[in-house]
């Protein structure tokens, strides 16, 4: 579990707060997406959750211990691990299996532990088959996998995530979007997943919005996209399907608003077409 | 129209005559009009980058042509350092190349080399970072200095200040958020409806051309796999998705009514003209088979 208590951070003491005051819990095993524009805050609060960077004021508690404590630090990291968003900066090795043991050898597991880790994280990302591949060879999605699969390979019970997908193309990002949530299904890790990706946050059990340094909304998927209004007002885009509900409820169009997915958005407009024809035919 | 530039059956190979030769275009045929604001779109390894980078001439076909205004670009005796000034390219990550001290400077250095007037240049640049909402407080700070948003607008004004008669951006809202991208997409729109400038945008974002081009021309393995307007490219969904492209959600969301056997086009590919259309289908009673 990682607690963040009335968290605040600033860049150095003349410049003005990045974080306001965030109070946030995040459950062991859960999958929380936080979202926000550009210069929100995310990724500064992302950054605090594995001690790169150290509250201004407040605390961080990683499985309750506190990040400044140094004497810590090297089980905060082994606890949290953390992917960015370019994946050439994170690939270390010239082999698929040598990068992703590169993690556990650092921490000293024996030799035979590692072949068995490394295949585990290779297979839990879907990248076995490539494990004796040279990583220049790979695409960027198959990249950001193996970078995923190295963390996975220190066994760490949370992993954050830096818009793992920014830089990768549809195809590349549905791969990364899998291995990210069969890693938290399977092996039970909790995810934390940085994105302005708003169709990757639907699936995710819990939704923080970040804007100016604070929490503007928290909940489930279905709870923070039906706020539209106050998402618009924070230069945030909804799923378009929310989109054209919202849309067609601000015209006077009689639909339910709670509408989440593609599914539901066709369900409700067929629904909505088919009882108007009814009616007047 | 007229044609402003022109692919003749190109064909262009990495690594040359070696085991890993790489074919990246297989025989392109594609005319660009003059004034139009064409999408460029295809998945990683489609060949769309490549393509670009032989509008300009910085990569050189194993065989076809390009023409610009008709003019073989690599006949003897054409000024290819000329026509750089003409078809401006703005790479992937363009923040990566800037490098001047200040923002002013590194805007300035493509017209500087163009050997304009000072007062030219300065004027350009004034213009440019207008063009892409970089306001006069930037302009003396360091480009390091500027936020990611803000780096790159400086780097597209860079190009935009050599008024080009084509801009080529590659992959221009990559890693922005959806409002950032949304900016800068609006920016260049509008540039290109005051300046007449030809633009081409290489994308892999459905969602970002659909709002912005009047034509889509799909890449698949080299080749054209689809040419048409916006209208015509989405109105084959399955076609994209096949061609491992995103299809919009709102055009999926329409495939699904379709499946449910409502009677709805699928060409349907912005939340606005979904609105308006189901609104229609209200006013006129439902099209329900």
């Amino acid at each position: 579990m990682i607690e963040t208590k009335d968290l605040r951070f600033r860049y150095s003491d003349t410049l003005p707060f990045v974080l306001e005051g965030l109070n946030v819990t995040i459950k062991r095993g859960s999958f929380v997406a936080i979202l926000g524009h550009n210069g929100s805050g995310k990724s500064t609060f992302a950054k605090h959750l594995n001690a790169i960077l150290l509250p201004s004021g407040g605390k961080v508690l990683v499985d309750g211990m506190d990040t400044v404590d140094e004497d810590r630090l090297y089980d905060i990291r082994q606890h949290v691990g953390m992917v960015f968003q370019n994946p050439d900066n994170q690939i270390v090795a010239t082999l698929v299996e040598e990068d992703v043991a590169f993690g556990p050898e650092n921490l000293g597991v024996p030799q035979k532990e590692i072949r068995v880790r490394v295949d585990e994280a290779l297979r839990a990302v879907g990248m076995y088959d490539f494990r004796d591949r040279a990583t220049y060879q790979l695409s960027g999605g198959q990249k950001q996998r193996v970078a995923i699969a190295g963390i996975i390979a220190m066994r760490p019970r949370c992993v954050v995530l830096d818009e793992p997908t920014a830089m990768l193309d549809p195809v590349g990002r549905r791969e990364v979007m899998r291995a990210i949530h069969d890693m938290n299904r399977t092996l039970g890790i909790t995810v934390v997943l940085i994105t302005h990706h708003m169709n990757e946050a639907v699936d995710a059990d819990r939704v923080l919005v970040i804007d100016h340094g604070k929490l503007l909304l928290d909940g489930t998927p279905r709870e923070v996209f039906s706020q539209a209004e106050t998402l618009y007002r924070a230069d945030l885009a909804v799923p378009q399907p929310v989109e054209l509900i919202y849309a067609l409820r601000r015209d006077g169009v009689d639909i339910p608003g709670d509408v989440l997915t593609v599914d539901e958005c066709a369900e409700a407009l067929y629904h909505l077409l088919k009882s108007r024809t009814n009616t007047r035919g | 129209m007229n044609t402003i530039l022109e692919t003749r059956d190109l064909h262009f190979v990495y690594g040359g005559n070696s085991p890993t030769a790489q074919t990246a275009l297989n025989g392109i045929n594609l005319t660009i009009r003059e004034g139009e604001f064409l999408g460029l779109i295809g998945h990683t390894g489609s060949g769309k980058t490549t393509f670009v980078q032989h509008l300009n001439g910085l990569l050189t076909p194993i065989s076809g042509q390009i023409l610009y205004r008709g003019e073989d670009i690599h006949a003897n005796g054409f000024k290819l350092r000329g026509l750089r000034f003409k078809v401006g390219l703005v790479f992937q990550y363009p923040e990566h190349q800037l490098f001047e001290e200040t923002v002013a400077r590194d805007i300035a250095f493509g017209p500087r080399n163009m050997g304009l007037s000072d007062a030219e240049v300065a004027e350009r640049v004034r213009q440019a970072a207008a063009f892409v909402g970089l306001g006069d407080d930037v302009m003396d700070k360091s480009p390091f200095d500027l936020s990611g948003g803000q780096k790159r607008r400086a780097a597209i004004a860079g190009v935009i200040a050599m008024r080009p008669e084509v801009l080529i951006l590659d992959e221009p809202t990559a890693g922005l958020d959806p409002y950032g991208a949304f900016q800068i997409l609006s920016q260049i729109r509008e540039f290109r409806d005051k300046s007449g400038s030809t633009v081409v945008l290489v994308t892999h974002n459905m969602e970002t051309v659909a709002r912005a081009a009047d034509r889509l021309v799909v890449f698949s393995q080299g080749t054209v796999a689809m040419d048409g307007t916006p209208e015509q490219i989405f109105g084959q969904p399955e076609r994209l998705e096949a061609l491992g492209l995103d299809v919009p959600q709102v055009s999926k969301v329409f495939m699904k009514l379709r499946e449910l056997g409502i009677d709805v086009e699928t060409s349907v590919y912005t939340v606005k003209y979904a609105k308006n259309l189901v609104e229609t289908l209200l006013r006129e009673g439902g099209q329900v088979c």
